[in-house]
């Protein structure tokens, strides 16, 4: 029960924008105040204006406009307080400027502002939000939230589109239902349409709600109006200020328990397609519309984001500088993410580590609320002016939720400094995982890349070398370069990890691509990017296996029509004798397999057959919806305690996994890495598959 | 070239500080690309037995577990994806929920989807993620909005005390509290609890029986000083202990608060420097190494001061460069000025590392050791943050008289070894 100056009760007045919301809001505020209670008004709404009517027309500092300009430990309640008529405390919360940032961001930063110094409740007895049209995100729906709204009214007229807002707000009142009733009713603010009570009418019946009180078009507003008051205090006792006193009144009645408040029954599509045709509603065809509901699952979820994939795609590239506009950390975690190499590799010939070769805008609240890209255009100026002449903005979640425009910006940044800026908007989990990301860097780096008209045959690109990711690391050594030449070509540019924004420019210059690594997601992103350019990408990747060796030899033979048959032969005897020694020790051996999708284990295989190991059980580790469609033949869907089943039934010498938690096997267990191309890469993965067999099925420390 | 590392913000640190409480889950509302990092983080700083946990939110990491919020959600909101989380939740008392920059944006209600969750236990929500703040701003509003929600107040019990403001992410806090507990001890006072030091909640909810609070690392902890101020905890604030004289101005300052007889627990902190004197003493020659040796500096915390008083005084060591942070109050940055006046080191205060060769680094993990590898330093000195790249079995601590001897061992480990 409201108890006056115990506790205070807060109102939320609604409606679609322009509908009267702060005129009706003003007026009830300054009738609430004239009956003696201590009246507080928040204007939520970016323009700003909800109090205006309070304070002789004037406006008055927003809190969002004094955040910004007043240090923190400076910062008071008081200082965004206005006293207006009837000793009405007036605050505005402000926002951003048309198109950019998030006003609904500005709305949680402000109820943050004025919670951490949050007066005793029992200096106000009345809280009015005026809120900014509809519910349209949850910033907005702040004052809907438990602890703040005791009782919501909805301004209305007999307009559609005004009903159709005011069944919105009903659906954001549901997704904060409490348990509690909280709607106090509809007000009408008749804009003098044809039937404009009966729609409204035939709304509020289907909702279930009283209509509080009609308020007739009058000229006394827009008078009063102009001399900076309300009706309520300019004309008292005329039938404008009559028709809002009757709202002061409803609130008080439902502040005091005189009179229940009603719960929010939104109608669905159908039925305001019903109330829009002027249709009277009948019962039971008012259906609730249904929230969407993602499951978190190991299928659907993402684990990863684009952005680390973009940059730790484009921040290997020497000549290219990287800039993170986002959060610090993101930045902080992409440079964390994999320590050793971010911070050991040399980008080629910079002498400077990856880590280096990245920045971050650093987004605060601030920049959410305000938009980021004054900070952005900043960061990559003074980046210009320490003489990085080519920079990439890769944008996260932050900057794509609240809308910055990277593309134009970098495009105009571009103009004035004279440098290239190229645009990556990633937008964070926006664009997918961390494939997706260095997709996303792929393309824009071949739209570096000049065009030629004559192609070098003799001349090969690598696509894929990503030498920060450990998943990737060391594709290319002396012996796969011995390779790639025994097959006649030169190599004219190893993307991403090996090169410079010269050699990217210079990509179309070769006849032929070929990828690192195959997996699902990689392979499309390649063909339309050697498409783009106008070369041919090879069907087979670098090649892993002896198996894969041959298919690599003959695919250069029929593309370029050199005869390596000598190349295999050398190739399948180093093999031979490479892999003899692990064979004695590993044949008969029997093994359960762990691999994850997206990634070719084709080698593995051919590899296990030539060692004399039986693959006894299948699995995969994890899959996602990024990675659909590549199902290992005969694996069955994992989990760590169906692995540990397996080994218990199956007793395999091996457990040969790409699953990171399978910590917890004992016997043989190996953990999988994709070897490197090439013979030598393959006799590793042999030796090491024989030194599984011998390790302590547990280490001491695990035991 | 100037080095412009990405920084350790308040949002990780609010996380790291949640979860870094016995009997308490931090759970992540945000993507699953910012939960590997902060979850890896925790499990390198409070150590807990690792355990598997299949199954939603978790995908088999047992720290930090995710709402795993995607684009969709971004739009429609994910409230009902916290309530999941919270369900699952069978092995903690406390949950605090930490929002991720984007997911701030959406403005769910997270205090609706605890009221709806099975959840047993008390739900915190921190409402700011303060992302792109200092990292204290963040790990220090977790640790207030802990004490704000856990605690009540209780009656004084006289000669006990809480230590503040020994972040666990520091290489090492588990030796820094035992150093400075073991101070207080000896100083007759019962040491409580160490909120947002690798207390437990239980320990936690016995802390505002405490006479007074005392802190370590100030700014970690001024937040949570006004927290306790309300149920009537005072806080006491001695000089930060970077090095062997502060950390006795820091024994002798507590014991002054507390009426105390410092004498003990200053014998303490004497036979640790006691040890250093006789090593350098003994080996006069390589003890003058450092001697008008230059160093670079890049501390985020309010321990670089003495920290620089102490190289000066006790190594006889010079700053080449020591980086200006933005968050210092007016008063603290005109004692560093003047501290660098007075050695003839104006020009060293920066906005930024850019050490073209110094003789030592100290300052973020990941700067020193990238320093020192590409040969732009003789020592790189991992002080805070710290490089989640390694796994230390022994503490590395850089406050008190433990730290002190740490950081000695260090430079001359590096020097001697080059």
């Amino acid at each position: 029960m409201y108890n006056p100056g115990v506790h205070v009760f807060q109102v939320a007045i609604y409606g679609k924008g322009g509908i009267g919301k702060s005129t009706v809001t003003a007026n009830v505020s300054y009738i609430l105040a004239s009956r003696g209670n201590r009246v507080i008004q928040l204007g939520c709404d970016p323009k700003h204006d909800s109090t205006r009517l309070l304070i002789g027309g004037r406006s008055q500092v927003t809190v969002l406009d004094y955040l910004r300009s007043t240090p923190r430990s400076e910062r008071s309640v008081d200082d965004v307080v206005a006293v207006g008529s009837g000793g009405v405390r007036c605050i505005e919360a402000g926002g951003p400027e048309p198109g950019v940032g998030c006003a609904g961001r500005g709305i949680l930063t402000t109820f943050d502002f004025l919670e951490s110094d949050a007066s005793p409740a029992g200096d106000a007895d009345y809280k009015l939000y005026d809120v900014l049209g509809d519910v349209v995100c949850g910033g907005f729906a702040v004052p809907l939230r438990k602890g703040y709204a005791d009782a919501v009214y909805i301004v209305t007229s007999g307009e559609f589109m005004s009903l159709y807002a005011a069944n919105n707000i009903l659906k954001g009142l549901l997704n904060y239902d409490d348990g509690r009733p909280r709607v106090g009713g509809i007000i009408m603010n008749r804009r003098g349409i044809t039937c404009e009570v009966e729609y409204v009418r035939n709304f509020a019946d289907g909702v279930g709600l009283p209509i509080v009180t009609v308020i007739e078009r009058d000229p006394l507003f827009a008078e009063a109006e102009s001399s900076g008051r309300t009706v309520s205090e300019a004309f008292p006792g005329t039938a404008p200020a009559e028709s809002v006193a009757r709202i002061a009144d409803d609130i008080e009645a439902r502040a005091s328990g005189a009179s229940a408040l009603s719960f929010p029954r939104p109608l669905s599509d159908e039925a305001m397609d019903l109330v829009a045709k002027g249709i009277a509603l009948e019962g039971g065809r008012h259906l609730l519309y249904s929230r969407i509901r993602n499951p978190v699952d190991d299928c659907l979820s993402l684990k990863s984001c684009s952005g680390i994939g973009a940059v730790l795609n484009a921040a290997t590239v020497a000549g290219l500088h990287t800039v993170v506009h986002g959060p610090s950390s993101c930045a902080y975690m992409f440079c964390h993410y994999e320590d050793r190499n971010t911070l050991c590799h040399d980008v080629l010939g910079t002498g400077r580590s990856v880590w280096e070769n990245v920045s971050c805008t650093g987004l605060d609240d601030s920049s959410s609320v305000f938009g980021g890209l004054e900070v952005l255009r900043e960061h990559v100026r003074r980046r210009a002016s320490m003489g990085d002449g080519c920079i990439a903005v890769i944008s996260m979640c932050v900057p794509g939720i609240i809308g910055d425009d990277i593309v134009t910006a970098c495009r105009e940044l571009s103009d004035d400094l004279g440098v290239e800026v190229i645009p990556i908007p990633v937008d964070g989990i926006a664009s997918g995982g961390g494939s997706e990301g260095s997709e996303a860097v792929t393309m824009a780096m071949v739209g570096l890349s000049e065009p030629y008209a004559e192609k070098d045959p003799g001349l090969i690109n690598i696509m894929g070398e990503y030498r920060v990711r450990s998943a990737h690391m060391s594709h290319l050594d002396r012996s796969v370069e011995d390779l790639i030449r025994a097959a006649g070509f030169g190599i004219n540019t190893v993307y991403p990890g090996r090169c410079t924004i010269g050699d990217i420019r210079r990509m179309g210059r070769a006849a032929f691509a070929v990828s690192s690594m195959d997996t699902v997601t990689n392979r499309p992103v390649y063909r339309r990017a050697c498409e783009a350019m106008g070369v041919t990408l090879m069907r087979n990747p670098l090649p892993r296996g002896i198996d894969a060796i041959g298919s690599w030899l003959a695919e250069v033979s029929e593309l370029t029509g050199r005869d390596l048959s000598g190349v295999l032969e050398s190739a399948e005897a180093e093999y031979r004798a490479a892999i003899g020694p692990a064979r004695r020790a590993l044949e008969g051996k029997r093994a359960i397999l762990v691999t994850r999708p997206a990634v070719d284990y084709g080698w593995l295989d051919r590899t296990l057959e030539d060692l004399g190991v039986d693959i006894v059980g299948r699995m995969e580790s994890s899959r996602n919806r990024w990675a659909m469609g590549c199902d290992a033949d005969g694996s069955e869907p994992y989990t760590t305690d169906m692995l540990e089943r397996r080994v218990d039934s199956l007793a395999p010498d091996l457990v040969i996994s790409d699953g990171f938690a399978d910590i917890h096997v004992g016997a043989g267990l190996y953990q999988l890495k994709v070897p490197r191309p090439g013979v030598a890469g393959i006799a590793d993965f042999a030796d090491g598959l024989s030194r599984a067999t011998r390790a302590p099925a547990v280490e001491g420390w695990r035991a | 070239m100037t080095i412009e590392p990405a920084r350790l913000d308040g949002f990780l640190a609010s996380i790291i500080a949640a979860d870094g409480f016995g009997g308490c889950r931090a759970i992540l509302h945000g993507p699953g690309g910012c939960r590997i990092n902060p979850s890896r983080a925790a499990s390198r700083n409070v150590l807990r037995e690792f355990s598997i946990r299949e199954g939603p939110f978790y995908f088999s990491l047992p720290r930090v577990p995710c709402t795993f919020i995607d684009e969709e959600d971004y739009i429609n909101g994910a409230d009902y994806k916290v309530e999941g989380l919270l369900d699952t939740v069978d092995d903690a008392e406390v949950c605090v929920i930490v929002c991720s920059p984007g997911a701030s944006l959406i403005g769910d209600d997270l205090h609706g989807a605890a009221a709806r969750s099975s959840f047993g236990g008390e739900v915190i929500v921190l409402e700011s993620n303060h992302a792109s703040l200092p990292a204290h701003v963040g790990y220090d509003a977790a640790v207030a909005a802990m004490v704000g929600g856990l605690c009540g107040r209780s009656e004084t019990r006289m000669g006990t005390v809480n230590i503040l403001g020994v972040p666990v992410f520091l290489d090492g806090w588990e030796d820094t509290v035992r150093e400075f507990r073991g101070y207080l001890e000896a100083m007759g006072l019962e040491v409580l609890s160490a909120p947002g030091c690798g207390c437990s909640v239980t320990e936690l909810r016995v802390s505002t029986a405490a006479e007074f609070n005392v802190t370590v690392l100030p700014e970690f902890a001024w937040s949570t000083s006004e927290a306790y101020a309300r149920l009537c905890v005072p806080t006491f604030t001695p000089p930060v202990p970077a090095g062997f004289g502060s950390t006795e101005s820091w024994i002798s300052a507590v014991a002054d608060r507390a009426g105390a007889d410092p004498s003990k627990a200053l014998g303490m902190c004497r036979s640790r420097s006691a040890r250093a004197r006789a090593v350098l003493r003994g080996n006069m020659f390589e003890g003058l190494t450092y001697r008008n040796a230059t160093y670079s500096l890049d501390l985020d915390s309010t321990a670089a001061l003495p920290l620089m008083e102490w190289l000066y005084s006790y190594l006889g060591m010079f700053p080449a460069e020591v980086v200006r942070k933005n968050w210092w109050t007016e008063d603290y940055a005109a004692s560093v000025e003047e501290f660098l006046d007075s050695i003839g080191c104006a020009e060293a205060l920066v906005d930024a590392l850019a050490p073209a060769r110094c003789d030592v680094v100290l300052g973020p993990g990941q700067t020193a050791r990238l320093l020192e590898v590409s040969g732009r330093c003789m020592a790189g000195i991992d002080l805070w943050p710290p490089s989640l790249h390694n796994m230390w079995f022994r503490g590395r601590p850089f406050l008190g008289a433990e730290g002190a001897l740490r950081i000695l061992d260090e430079m001359f480990e590096h020097v001697l070894r080059d």
